[in-house]
């Protein structure tokens, strides 16, 4: 099987099987261009090392899952916010490595892990008071007092 | 925005289509949250979200706001109920009509508590309802609840509050309508006399009488005189100029009781039909904007007549016990049987018929 290898921000490089890499639409697209495996490394320039290798991990876990179905916003794929077991340990990492995963799913074009990634945030704010997921998140509270004011009185009606 | 910009936290590092991305898996009311929590998130939802999905625009002022103060009030202002709250369950829009206007279908629960008397009472009949209340307002408090379904299921939330008898409340679904209109083809012509009719101030009120023996004087009248109408009963001086009196907001039970009763009235129905009378909210947007129900009949072996309730109808009408009385007295159905009955021929509507269903 042949191999790639990728050169993260910071100038590290890592091989990967080509099947793995062509995981991302971004890498895959780029061979195709290039017409054969190159020598040389790719560069990753918005992914630093940490978190190229566990998007390097996510795609060697998931290298025989079925393409992504076309339509992006089929209902089903929308609606739910369930996370594989394996997906949901994958993303027990801290918020700034959660952050960095989903921009590097966005850069390199692995709907899916882009996908698990918005879903793992959405799940941490489904259900929560705006003063939970500030905690959550680590939100300071920029509201002027009138404009909290404001929008409590706004959003009470929804509110328990 | 001071000390925390947007990019001091993690999720601010995300670019907006991903933060748009990750509110496609977030039911409403997890927007509004969000919305509270920082400028950031109310601003890329009041501007982005909420507009481009029209709930919000510089006409309308948010889905929340429209329901707090129109539906909340059409339905729940009255001085029976000390709590309200409508939770969003669903957003819809429908397709675009030929006119380019739009229905966000909203359904809702609507939870209120309200001064109860004990279950042997009837509670739900206009008179007792309103006795219970005025006799002793704190004298517990039910919540109730619709469920998302056709019909309006009154259920007591708290496991020791009184069961509330299914019977009479009849009016078992809420859905709220509200019709945004596409900006750019919004009607240059304004319709003063439905503005007049639809008013947002007194959605749904009741004219009370001004002193015991007259009969009830109506609000100032929008200039309309093809309503002017006569029954046996009543005279109604629709295009009487005279000041209005204080309004006082209708209960649903009022308003359904008058419903039931011109269905009744109009149909020259007996005690064993039985009317299904299904109320939704209706709400039209913007500057055209009013406040209304439609009543939808159901029609026994097909068809369904739909249309919209005036205000001042109700209004008019809305001495239920004396009428009640009356109709009594006259053998007629009352509003208590009329509000239970099921089913009602419909098609061929008078021109009565038409003037209160029509629009």
């Amino acid at each position: 099987m042949s191999q790639i290898i990728l050169l993260s921000s910071d100038n590290v490089e890592m091989k990967v099987d080509k099947e793995v890499a062509e995981r991302s639409i971004l890498i895959k697209n780029m061979l195709e261009d290039v017409g054969e495996t190159p020598d040389q490394a790719i560069p990753i320039p918005n992914v630093n090392e940490g978190v190229l290798r566990k998007v390097i991990e996510w795609c060697e876990h998931h290298r025989n899952d079925p393409p992504p179905p076309a339509d992006e916003d089929s209902d089903s794929r929308k609606k739910s916010t369930d996370i594989e077991e394996w997906d949901q340990k994958f993303m027990q990492v801290d918020q700034e490595m959660l952050f960095e995963i989903i921009l590097a799913a966005n850069y390199l074009d692995i709907k899916p892990l882009l996908d698990v990634g918005c879903k793992t945030v959405a799940n941490m704010i489904k259900g929560k008071s705006p003063e939970e997921i500030r905690k959550t998140f680590n939100i300071q509270n920029d509201f002027t007092p009138e404009e909290e004011d404001q929008i409590r009185r706004e959003n009470e009606w929804a509110e328990e | 925005m001071s000390s925390s910009s947007p990019k001091s936290t993690p999720i601010f590092s995300l670019p907006a289509e991903l933060h748009f991305q990750i509110l496609s898996y977030l039911p409403f009311t997890s927007h509004i949250s969000l919305s509270s929590t920082h400028p950031f998130f109310s601003t890329l939802l009041q501007d982005q979200i909420l507009r481009s999905r029209r709930y919000y625009s510089a006409t309308y002022p948010g889905i929340h706001i429209l329901l707090k103060d129109y539906t909340i009030r059409l339905i729940i202002r009255n001085n029976d109920v000390k709590n309200a709250k409508v939770e969003v369950l669903q957003l819809q829009k429908t397709r675009p009509t030929m006119r380019g206007s739009t229905k966000l279908v909203v359904v809702a629960s609507l939870y209120f508590s309200t001064p109860h008397s004990p279950p042997s009472s009837s509670p739900l009949s206009p008179s007792s309802y309103r006795k219970d209340s005025s006799s002793n307002p704190k004298k517990g408090r039910i919540n109730m609840t619709s469920i998302l379904d056709d019909y309006w299921l009154w259920t007591p939330l708290k496991r020791n509050a009184p069961e509330v008898p299914p019977t009479n409340m009849d009016l078992k679904k809420l859905v709220v309508l509200l019709k945004i209109n596409t900006p750019s083809i919004i009607p240059a012509k304004k319709d003063e006399d439905k503005r007049t009719y639809w008013s947002t101030e007194y959605p749904f009120c009741i004219a009370r009488p001004t002193n015991t023996t007259g009969s009830p004087s109506p609000p100032a009248p929008p200039p309309r005189t093809t309503t002017t109408t006569t029954n046996s009963k009543h005279k109604r001086q629709l295009s009487n100029p005279t000041p209005s009196p204080p309004l006082e907001p209708a209960t649903l039970k009022q308003i359904l009781t008058f419903i039931s009763k011109r269905v009744i009235k109009e149909k020259g129905l007996k005690n064993e039909k039985k009317v299904k009378i299904t109320l939704r909210v209706c709400k039209l947007g913007g500057s055209e904007g009013y406040v209304g129900f439609t009543g939808e009949v159901d029609v026994e072996g097909g068809g369904s007549t739909r249309g919209n309730f005036f205000t001042r109808e109700v209004e008019v009408e809305a001495d239920s016990d004396a009428e009640g009385a009356a109709a009594e007295r006259d053998g007629r159905p009352t509003a208590e049987a009329e509000a239970q009955a099921s089913t009602v021929q419909t098609r061929g509507s008078t021109s009565r018929w038409t003037r209160w269903f029509g629009r």
